[in-house]
C-alpha cells in the first residue's frame, strides 16, 4: 500500500484547497494518470499519481484544505519491487521553495523541461528496504529499456538511482554489447540474464575508463533501439553515406585524438593507427557495430564492399570476432529515418561519434549574396569523450571533415 | 524565455461572444487539444459574474440583488476570484504546452512572471504597469484579473481586462475575505481603473496584444470558431457551468436557517451554563 502525499505545487505554497477527484475509492489508476485537481494562487493545478494500482481510500473530499506533505489518497500497488517517489508528483511536477531543485538527479519525465519529483521527507521513503530508491520517471525509463534497476550503480543522495545512472548504464551495455553469435559458443549467445549479468558487471567500468571488454556481452534490444539499429542497417545501402565514411578516415588522420581510447588508468591516450569506422547493424542475436578496417587506406568502392560483406556475415551469423572488434570511431546515419540532427552519444571505448542526418533540399544565397539557389544541405553532429577530446579538435574534425564532403575532388588528391 | 524559433500558436479573434460559452471553450482547447492557442473575446453580449471554482456564491456576492438585476452566475474551471463581465470587459486567455516555454515552469506564480512580461509590452506603455498579487494594475489600481489552470502538460492564463464597466453592477460583488494586500481594504470602486482612462483606442488594444505575442517569438496562425469547437466535442471534462439562480437562492436561505439555528442552540447552552454557576 502507498501513501500518495501532496507535493508542494509551487514556490512558498504550503497548502491548497481540493477542488476534485478524478477517481473514486476502487477505481484503478495508471502511472503519471490524473487524480485530483487542486487550487491555490488562483491556478487549478492538476495532480497526478506517482503508482499505478487501485485507490483504496481518498483522505479529503472537495472543499478540504490540505497541508503539503499531507496523505491525499491510499493506493495498492500490488507489491512491485521498486519503492517509487513517497510524494504525489503534481500534474506539473513539483518545485520546493522558490526553485525547482531539479530533484533525483533530474529524474525528469521525458516529456518536460522543466520536471523534477518532489520528494518529501515523509516516513514512506525510508521503507525501501533493499528496493530500489529512485523516482517514477527513472523507473519507466528503466522499463523502456528493459533495465533491472537493482543493477544500476546508483550515485544519487541516499543511494537513489539517477536519470544519469539509467543512461550511463545504457551506453555502458551498448559499449560492451557484441554478438553472442560470434566467436566461442557460433550458435547464439549467452542467456539472456546471463548477458545482462555480464553487461552490468562490465559497463561501470567500461563506461567509466574506457577500457576495451575482451568478453562478447549478447544485450536484448528494447522498443526504439531495435528500430533504430533496423534504420540504421538501411544506411549501409545509401551511396553518399559512403563518402561520409571515405572523409572521416581521412579527417580522423588530421585529428587523431579523435580516433584514441584512454588506458585504464586513464594515464595516457592512445592514439590508434589505423580509422576502423563502425556501423551498426541488427542481427537475429543483437546489436552489433562492425567495423571497416583502414578506412583511411581504402577507395570509395571498396569501402562500399566491405559494408556489404559485413551486412551478409551479420545476417548469417557469420561476423568474426575481428569484425567486431577494433572500431576506434562510430559513424551512425539518422537520415534514414528521416532525421535531419541528433546528439549522439559515444560508444566506449572510442572516444568520439558522428551522425549524419537526412540530406534536404533547402534555399539558400547564391555567391552574389542576391540570388536564392537550392542547396543540398546535411546536418552532422558530433558526441566526444571530454576527457580526451576537447571541442577545439572536435570543430577541426568537423571543418575537415566538411571539406572532404563538399569538395571530392580534394578527398581523391588525399586518398594514399 | 523564449520558445523555439517557429513556434505556432492559433488565434482565435472574437467579439461579443458570450463568456458562458468562451470559458467551456477554453476549458475545451486546453484539455483536448495539444496546441498553443491564444484567445480574445472582446466584450459578452449580457452581463455576467464569473465565480473561480471553489468560490462560494453567499461570501462573494450579494445574491438577491444580483438575480434581481439578471446578471447570470457562472462557476468557471479556474481558481481565483470574482469578476463582473460584460460588454466592456475585454478577455484573453493564453494556453501553451509546457514544451513550448521551457523556461517557464509550469507553476502559478512562473506562468504569472511570464505573462507579466508578456502583457507589459502592450501596458507598459501607458503606465506604471505590474502584476500584483495576482492582479494587473497600474500603480495600485487593478485594471485586470487573472486566473490559471495548470494540467500536466498544458497550461492556460486568462484574463478579464475592464475597458469599462458600470458601477451598480461592480457593486453587486461583496469584499472578499481574501484580499490582496496592495486592496488594504479599499471598496471595488476605489481600487479598479478603466482601460479607456488610461488607453487611447480599444480596438488597436487587440491587435497590440496579438503583436505582443509576436514580439514574444511566437508565429500567429489563425483559427476559425469551428475548428476550435471540434475541442468541445472531445472533452470528456467541463468544470464551467452557469449556476440555477433559483437553486443558489434555494440554497442559500437554507444555509442562512442552519447558521441561525446553530447560533441559537449555542446560546440556550451557553445561557444554560451561566444559570448553573
Amino acid at each position: 500500500m502507498r501513501q500518495f502525499r501532496l507535493a508542494q505545487t509551487g514556490e512558498g505554497i504550503k497548502e491548497c484547497e481540493l477542488v476534485q477527484w478524478f477517481v473514486q475509492e476502487g477505481d484503478e489508476v495508471e502511472e503519471f494518470g490524473r487524480v485530483c485537481e487542486v487550487q491555490s494562487d488562483k491556478a487549478t493545478i492538476e495532480i497526478s499519481s506517482p503508482y499505478a494500482g487501485v485507490v483504496r481510500k481518498l483522505h479529503h473530499k472537495p472543499g478540504d484544505v490540505v497541508q503539503v506533505g499531507d496523505v491525499l489518497a491510499d493506493i495498492h500497488t500490488g507489491g512491485d519491487e521498486e519503492a517509487p517517489a513517497a510524494a504525489a508528483s503534481s500534474g506539473a511536477a513539483a518545485a520546493a521553495g522558490g526553485h525547482a531543485p531539479r530533484q533525483a538527479g533530474g529524474a525528469a519525465a521525458p516529456s518536460f523541461a522543466a520536471a523534477g519529483v518532489q520528494y518529501s521527507s515523509s516516513g514512506d521513503e525510508q521503507a525501501w528496504e533493499g528496493k530500489v530508491l529512485t523516482s517514477p520517471a527513472v523507473r519507466h525509463l528503466a522499463k523502456q529499456y528493459g533495465i533491472n534497476l537493482s543493477q544500476v550503480p546508483a550515485t544519487g543522495p541516499g543511494g537513489r538511482v539517477l536519470k544519469g545512472d539509467v543512461l550511463a548504464y545504457i551506453e555502458g551495455m551498448g559499449g560492451a554489447a557484441t554478438a553472442g553469435a560470434a566467436g566461442a559458443s557460433g550458435v547464439g549467445g549467452p542467456s539472456a540474464a546471463a548477458a545482462e549479468q555480464a553487461a552490468a558487471a562490465a559497463a561501470p567500468s567500461a563506461a567509466a575508463a574506457g577500457e576495451e571488454s575482451m568478453e562478447p556481452v549478447v544485450v536484448q534490444l528494447r522498443g526504439y533501439r531495435k528500430a533504430m539499429v533496423r534504420h540504421m542497417t538501411a544506411s549501409a545501402a545509401i551511396p553518399h553515406f559512403h563518402f561520409c565514411e571515405e572523409a572521416a578516415g581521412l579527417a580522423l588522420r588530421d585529428w587523431p585524438f579523435l580516433n584514441a581510447s584512454l588506458s585504464a588508468d586513464q594515464g595516457s591516450v592512445a592514439c590508434h593507427r589505423h580509422v576502423n569506422i563502425g556501423v551498426a547493424m541488427a542481427t537475429p542475436h543483437g546489436l552489433v557495430v562492425p567495423n571497416i578496417k583502414h578506412v583511411q587506406s581504402k577507395t570509395v568502392l571498396e569501402i562500399a564492399a566491405e559494408l556489404v560483406r559485413l551486412q551478409d556475415a551479420a545476417a548469417a551469423n557469420h561476423l568474426s570476432q575481428a569484425d567486431i572488434s577494433g572500431g576506434t570511431f562510430t559513424i551512425s546515419n539518422i537520415g534514414t529515418i528521416g532525421g535531419t540532427y541528433a546528439t549522439p552519444l559515444v560508444n566506449p571505448p572510442e572516444v568520439a561519434i558522428m551522425a549524419v542526418g537526412r540530406v534536404q533540399r533547402l534555399p539558400r544565397f547564391a555567391e552574389d549574396g542576391f540570388t536564392v539557389v537550392p542547396s543540398s544541405i546535411m546536418s552532422m553532429s558530433l558526441g566526444a569523450d571530454h576527457r580526451v577530446v576537447d571541442g577545439a579538435a572536435l570543430a577541426g574534425f568537423a571543418s575537415t571533415w566538411r571539406q572532404y564532403v563538399e569538395s571530392p575532388g580534394r578527398l581523391l588528391l588525399h586518398l594514399r | 524565455m523564449q520558445p523555439a524559433p517557429g513556434t505556432v500558436v492559433r488565434l482565435l479573434r472574437l467579439a461579443g461572444f458570450p463568456i458562458l460559452r468562451q470559458l467551456q471553450l477554453e476549458e475545451a482547447l486546453l484539455r483536448a487539444t495539444q496546441h498553443n492557442w491564444f484567445v480574445m473575446n472582446d466584450g459578452t453580449p449580457q452581463p455576467a459574474i464569473v465565480l473561480g471554482v471553489s468560490g462560494k456564491p453567499h461570501q462573494l456576492v450579494h445574491l438577491e440583488a444580483a438575480a434581481a438585476h439578471g446578471v447570470a452566475l457562472i462557476r468557471r474551471f479556474t481558481g481565483g476570484g470574482t469578476v463582473v463581465v460584460d460588454r466592456d470587459t475585454l478577455f484573453t486567455s493564453l494556453i501553451m504546452q509546457h514544451q513550448s516555454l521551457p523556461g517557464v515552469e509550469p507553476y502559478p506564480r512562473p506562468v504569472m512572471r511570464y505573462t507579466e512580461e508578456l502583457y507589459g509590452t502592450v501596458f507598459g506603455p501607458h503606465g506604471p504597469f505590474r502584476l500584483r498579487e495576482n492582479d494587473y494594475c497600474f500603480g495600485d489600481v487593478k485594471f485586470g484579473g487573472n486566473a490559471q489552470a495548470i494540467t500536466k502538460d498544458r497550461w492556460l492564463h486568462h484574463t478579464s481586462l475592464l475597458w469599462d464597466f458600470q458601477e451598480p453592477r461592480m457593486a453587486l460583488l461583496k469584499q472578499p475575505d481574501r484580499q490582496p494586500d496592495y486592496r488594504q481594504d479599499r471598496d471595488h470602486l476605489e481600487f479598479v481603473v478603466r482601460l479607456k482612462d488610461r488607453l487611447p483606442c480599444r480596438a488597436t488594444l487587440a491587435d497590440q496584444l496579438c503583436g505582443g505575442l509576436e514580439a514574444a517569438g511566437f508565429r500567429l496562425q489563425e483559427s476559425s470558431l469551428a475548428e476550435a469547437e471540434e475541442a468541445l466535442v472531445a472533452n470528456k471534462l467541463c468544470g464551467t457551468r452557469q449556476l440555477d439562480w433559483a437553486q443558489v437562492l434555494a440554497e442559500e436561505r437554507q444555509r442562512q436557517q442552519q447558521e441561525q439555528q446553530q447560533q441559537e442552540q449555542h446560546l440556550s447552552a451557553a445561557t444554560a451554563g451561566a444559570s448553573q454557576v
